[in-house]
């Protein structure tokens, strides 16, 4: 009987153990602070205060409402995983001249600042993105966007990047910096973005 | 009349093996598909891959479906659309999908997250589509709307 008794205490304590489940909002490196939404079949719960938390004891009990949760707790539970972060990466905004593949003398200059950033990241990746506003039908603007990426990737070949290391892709209209109407004409979206990661 | 009947049949043999090899080239294309690189490792980090389980260093890619876990290491991978995922210790994470082609519409990012603990900031997919990257866990799932956030979870 007492051995019983010792045995459902245990599972007590371990089901009470296994209940640890967290979820924590963070506010963003630039400082905004977005919102998540906890779910399972017993409720849901959102979180959109950064430093916040919601324990989940199981998937048959609802999401606990968000709790402040502190620096030093947030430390503890997971600074290793924090420490492991990648380095955040950088996007630089080449603009065209209007109607043509060459690049804006500002932007141009902009090269160099690309190829000195690639040093700073362990086994860098650079993405060349091609964009367009919403004048004139998604399928032209999708070539025009990969002609203008292709272009960029030339440039940044010919002042020594390593080939290997960049990806090409065009987004067409569908990626605007600034959302507008089909249609509009706005010069901010005609753009190439390049992320180095 | 003999002969046509047999062209034709050498013809549709061969349509079929071009077009049954069409179709194994796109389904190893989907299995290969790269979507984030390690970039930070400290102490021992695995991927597993078709019975396989392969230490990671920095550099290394990861590939859709692959499970990565630690044992007293910790890592962390950036994908290809910026999201970045760090892993802590004794963790368990699956890539389950992961689509980026933003041009054709196609967003997705399903992340499966066995335990341990998490730090997750997002990238392109959810900025452009909110409700497109899930974090499943065996307690709950997490909808994530483009933002920075933490999980633990206690699993085996």
């Amino acid at each position: 009987m007492l051995r019983l008794l010792c045995t459902f205490g245990l599972l007590l304590l371990l089901s009470a153990c296994a209940g640890n489940n967290r979820f924590v909002l963070l506010e963003e490196e630039d400082g905004k602070v977005g919102s998540i939404v906890i779910v399972n079949e017993a409720g849901s719960q959102t979180i959109d205060t950064a430093n916040q938390a919601s324990l989940v004891g199981a998937s048959t009990t609802a999401p606990s409402a968000p709790e402040p949760i502190s620096e030093q707790e947030i430390e503890e539970t997971w600074g290793v995983a924090i420490q492991a972060n990648p380095l955040r990466p950088t996007t630089f905004i080449l603009y065209f001249i209007l109607g043509s593949d060459r690049l804006t003398s500002e932007s141009e200059a902009q090269l160099r600042a690309v190829l000195d950033a690639i040093n700073e990241y362990p086994a860098p990746e650079v993405s060349v993105v091609g964009h367009t506003d919403r004048l004139d039908t998604a399928q032209r603007n999708a070539r025009l966007s990969l002609r203008r990426a292709e272009r960029v990737r030339d440039l940044l070949i010919a002042e020594g990047l390593d080939p290997a290391l960049i990806e090409v892709d065009s987004h067409g209209e569908n990626n605007p910096l600034i959302p507008t109407a089909d249609e509009i004409a706005e010069p901010r979206n005609r753009r190439v973005e390049v992320t180095v990661r | 009349m003999m002969r046509v009947s047999k062209q034709r049949r050498l013809l549709g043999g061969l349509l079929a093996t071009v077009l049954l090899l069409g179709i194994q080239a796109g389904a190893a294309r989907a299995q290969d598909q790269e979507v984030a690189l390690v970039k930070v490792v400290a102490g021992e980090a695995y991927a597993l891959r078709a019975e396989e389980r392969a230490a990671l260093t920095v550099g290394e890619a990861i590939f859709i479906m692959d499970v990565v876990e630690t044992v007293d290491g910790s890592v962390g991978l950036t994908f290809k659309d910026g999201s970045r995922i760090s892993i802590g210790p004794n963790s368990r994470v699956q890539f389950t999908q992961f689509e980026f082609s933003p041009a054709e519409g196609r967003l997705a990012f399903l992340i499966d997250f066995f335990r341990g603990t998490m730090h997750y900031i997002s990238g392109v997919i959810a900025k452009l589509s909110p409700d497109a990257v899930k974090v499943r866990t065996p307690v709950a799932t997490v909808a994530v709307r483009g933002t920075r956030f933490l999980a633990k979870v206690e699993g085996d």
